[in-house]
C-alpha cells in the first residue's frame, strides 16, 4: 500500500470521507468525487482507496484529483483485498474528527457535511449519525426517497435502514476496531450495529444527504440473487450483535432481500394471563354466525401450546349461555370471570381484568379476534421480556385480508399505519415486513409486563371508549419504554374501526393531554404529510 | 337341515334389526355421517366466503393504493401549478403579450 498525498495539512479536519474504489465507470467515479469537492462545508479530507482496480482509467482520475486539491488523499493498494481491507486502509490514514462513508458510485448532496456539522454542534455527544437517502436510477434520476425514523434499534436488527449517509465519530471507530473481515457486502451493517452499541448518542438527520446509485449489481437493486454472500454476512452481523447485547435469539434471513428475523427465546415458565372483555356479542363473519368471545378464546388456544390463564371481564348484558360457553371454550386452562359494573368504559374493563389477573405478562385482547399465527404468544413474549420494551403489538387484518393495524403513527392524530392497504403491502421501504418501534400499538392484541402496566397507571379511565391504547403508548413513551410492532404475529380483528379525526370527547381529551407528543412521532418523518397513515411525502419544495 | 333353519333365523333377525335401525334413525334425524357432511359443508362455505371477502379486499386495497397515488399526483400538480403561476406572473410583469398567453395556459 502506498499513500499519495499532496501538501497534507498538519491539523485534523472536521470530516474524513472514506471511499474504497474498485473499478467504477469513469463518469460515475468523477460524479462521486465532484460531489465531495462541491461541498458547501470546506473542512474535510477525502480518502480514496484504490483496491487494485483492473481498469486503466481509475488511478489516473484519482491521482488527477489528488494533484488539484490538497484535501484529497489516494491510497493505492498493490493487491485486491476486498471492501473491508480497503476501507480499513482508508480508516488508517483518516485524521478527521468524524468519518463519513461514501461508496464509489454514489454522491453526496451539496450541503451534506454542513448539515452533519450543524447536528454535531447541536448534539455534542453525537457519536454516530445517519441521514435520509434516495436512489439514482439507471437513467440518472433521483427516485425512491427513504424518509427514515429516528433511532430504532429493533428495526435496525431487522434491516439496515440507516445505511447512507453514515458518519461516525473517529474515536468510536477506533474503539470498535474498524471494519471486520468476514463481513464483506454487509461490512457497513456490521459496523453500524457495533457502533450503535457503544455510541453515547445516535442522531438521525431528516434530510436526504445521499444519493445511492441503483445498478444491477448493487444491493440497492434489492435483488436477492445479486449478492447472496452480503445477506449471509448481514445475518451473521445481527446474530453477533444480539449475542453482544445478551439477547438470546435465533437470527434468520427474512422474507424480503436485506430483511432479517430475530426470534428471541422465551422463558418456559413465564406466567401469562389473557385478559379479554366482552359483552357476549355475536356477528356473522365469513358467512358464519360467530360468538365472538368464544371464537377468540378458541383461536388463542389453537395457536398456543403454553399454559394460559384467562380473565374474561363480562359486561352485565352478557347472557348465562355466553358465560357457560366461555367456561367450556377455555377447557383445562384457568379462567376467571369478572363481573363489570354497568357504566364501565372500555379502559376500565381492561383495568378490571388486569387487577384480577395473576400472570407476570398480560396479553390484552379484544373479544372479536381470530389469531392466525402459530405460537404467537412466544413471539410477543420474546419482546415483552426485554426491560426496555413497554408493549408489543401485532399485525391485524380486516376480515377481507386488508391491513387494519400496522402500529399507530402519531402525526397530528393517532392513525393506524397503512390501514386499508392490501395485506401483502410492504409499505415504505419494507416497514410492514419487519418488527420495529412504533408510537403505540393496538389493544386488540397487545402484550405488556404486569409491572409496566401498573407503573404507568394502566389504561386511563377518563378515555371512556376509544384511544385507551394510544394514551397507554404515550405514557410508556414518557417512561422511555419502547412500543414494538411485529408483522410476525397476525390476527383478524372484526371490531369497529375508530375514526381518529372524528370530534369525540375521547379525542378531545387525548389532544388536550398529549397534543404536542401527538405531533412529534420519532418514527415518522417531517418529510411526510402529517395526519395521513400512508407515508405520502410532503409537497415538493 | 338344522343349519339351514338357524341361517333363516339369523337372516330374519338381521332384517328385523336393520328395520329397527331405520326406525330409530327416522326418529332421531340425520346420522352422524350426515352431521359430519354438514360440518364439512359449513367449513367449505366458510372457506368460499373467506376467499370471496379476500377477493373484495384485494380490490379495496387497490383502491386505497390508487387514492394514495392520487394524493401524490395532486400534491405534485399543485406544486407544479404554483411554479407555473409564479413564472407566469414574472412573464406578465415583463411582457404583457407573453403574460396573456401564459395566463390563458394557467387558467385551464
Amino acid at each position: 500500500m502506498s499513500v499519495v498525498e499532496s501538501r497534507r495539512r498538519t491539523s485534523s479536519p472536521r470530516f474524513s470521507i472514506v471511499t474504497p474504489v474498485y473499478d467504477p465507470p469513469a463518469d460515475v467515479l468523477r460524479e462521486m468525487v465532484e460531489s465531495v469537492l462541491a461541498q458547501s462545508f470546506a473542512d474535510w479530507e477525502f480518502v480514496l482507496i484504490d483496491d487494485c482496480s483492473p481498469s486503466d482509467h481509475v488511478l489516473p482520475i484519482l491521482r488527477g484529483y489528488a494533484a488539484t486539491d490538497e484535501r484529497i488523499t489516494v491510497v493505492e493498494r498493490t493487491s485486491n483485498g476486498g471492501i473491508v481491507a480497503a476501507s480499513n486502509d482508508g480508516l488508517a490514514v483518516a485524521r478527521g474528527e468524524f468519518v463519513g462513508l461514501l461508496d464509489h458510485d454514489d454522491t453526496l448532496v451539496v450541503d451534506a457535511l454542513r448539515l452533519v456539522d450543524m447536528y454535531a454542534n447541536q448534539y455534542p455527544e453525537m457519536d454516530y449519525c445517519y441521514s435520509d437517502e434516495d436512489l439514482i436510477d439507471l437513467t440518472g434520476k433521483y427516485v425512491g426517497p427513504f424518509y427514515k425514523p429516528d433511532w430504532s434499534p429493533e428495526r435496525l436488527r431487522a434491516q439496515n435502514y440507516c445505511t447512507h449517509f453514515s458518519v461516525f465519530r473517529a474515536s468510536l471507530i477506533e474503539q470498535i476496531g474498524g471494519f471486520r473481515p468476514g463481513f464483506d457486502g454487509s461490512q457497513d451493517y456490521d459496523i453500524i450495529l457495533r457502533a450503535s452499541e457503544q455510541a453515547r448518542e445516535v442522531v438521525h438527520i431528516p434530510f436526504v444527504l445521499y444519493h445511492w446509485r441503483q445498478i444491477a449489481t448493487s444491493v440497492a437493486s434489492g435483488d436477492l440473487s445479486v449478492k447472496p454472500y452480503a445477506y449471509d454476512a448481514g445475518r451473521k452481523a445481527v446474530e453477533q450483535h444480539c449475542a453482544r447485547l445478551g439477547l438470546d435469539a435465533d437470527v434468520t434471513l427474512g422474507d424480503f432481500p436485506g430483511n432479517y428475523r430475530t426470534r428471541r427465546r422465551t422463558p418456559v415458565d413465564a406466567r401469562i394471563s389473557v385478559v379479554i372483555s366482552t359483552a357476549g356479542e355475536s356477528a356473522r363473519v365469513w358467512g358464519v354466525e360467530r360468538l365472538h368471545v368464544v371464537e377468540t378464546i378458541r383461536s388463542v388456544l389453537a395457536h398456543s401450546s403454553r399454559p394460559l390463564e384467562f380473565v374474561v371481564v363480562v359486561e352485565p348484558v352478557t347472557s348465562d349461555h355466553v358465560r357457560a360457553s366461555i367456561e367450556r371454550a377455555v377447557g383445562d386452562h384457568d379462567v376467571r370471570i369478572v363481573e363489570a359494573p354497568a357504566d364501565a368504559g372500555r379502559s376500565e374493563l381492561v383495568n378490571l381484568g388486569v387487577v384480577t389477573a395473576t400472570g407476570d405478562f398480560l396479553l390484552l385482547m379484544h373479544d372479536d379476534i381470530e389469531v392466525v399465527t402459530d405460537e404467537f404468544v412466544d413471539e410477543l413474549l420474546g419482546y415483552a421480556v426485554d426491560p426496555s420494551v413497554g408493549a408489543v403489538g401485532c399485525l391485524a387484518y380486516f376480515a377481507d385480508g386488508r391491513i387494519r393495524h400496522g402500529g399507530y403513527v402519531h402525526n397530528g392524530n393517532p392513525h393506524e399505519i397503512m390501514q386499508g392497504f392490501a395485506g401483502d403491502t410492504p409499505g415504505h421501504r419494507g416497514m410492514m415486513t419487519v418488527a420495529r418501534e412504533t408510537a403505540s400499538v393496538s389493544a386488540a392484541c397487545m402484550m405488556v409486563r404486569r409491572e409496566v402496566f401498573f407503573d404507568v397507571g394502566g389504561f386511563s379511565r377518563s378515555l371512556h371508549d376509544d384511544f385507551g391504547d394510544v394514551d397507554f403508548g404515550l405514557k410508556l413513551r414518557s417512561r422511555d419504554l419502547t412500543r414494538i410492532w411485529t408483522p410476525h404475529v397476525a390476527v383478524y380483528d372484526f371490531g369497529v374501526v375508530v375514526d381518529p379525526v372524528a370530534p369525540t370527547a375521547d379525542r378531545e381529551l387525548l389532544q388536550r393531554r398529549w397534543g404536542h407528543q401527538l405531533q412529534q412521532d420519532p418514527y415518522f418523518s417531517p418529510n411526510l404529510q402529517p395526519d395521513r397513515h400512508d407515508w405520502v411525502e410532503k409537497g415538493l419544495r | 337341515m338344522m343349519r339351514s333353519m338357524a341361517e333363516n333365523d339369523v337372516s330374519e333377525e338381521l332384517v328385523e334389526l336393520r328395520s329397527e335401525v331405520e326406525h330409530l334413525r327416522a326418529l332421531v334425524g340425520p346420522s352422524e355421517d350426515d352431521y359430519r357432511k354438514l360440518q364439512l359443508d359449513l367449513l367449505g362455505a366458510r372457506d368460499v366466503a373467506i376467499a370471496a371477502e379476500a377477493e373484495a379486499g384485494v380490490q379495496r386495497g387497490r383502491n386505497q393504493l390508487l387514492e394514495t397515488e392520487l394524493a401524490r399526483a395532486q400534491r405534485d400538480f399543485q406544486w407544479f401549478r404554483e411554479r407555473v403561476l409564479v413564472r407566469a406572473k414574472a412573464f406578465r410583469d415583463r411582457s404583457p403579450a407573453i403574460g396573456r398567453a401564459a395566463g390563458r395556459l394557467t387558467s385551464r
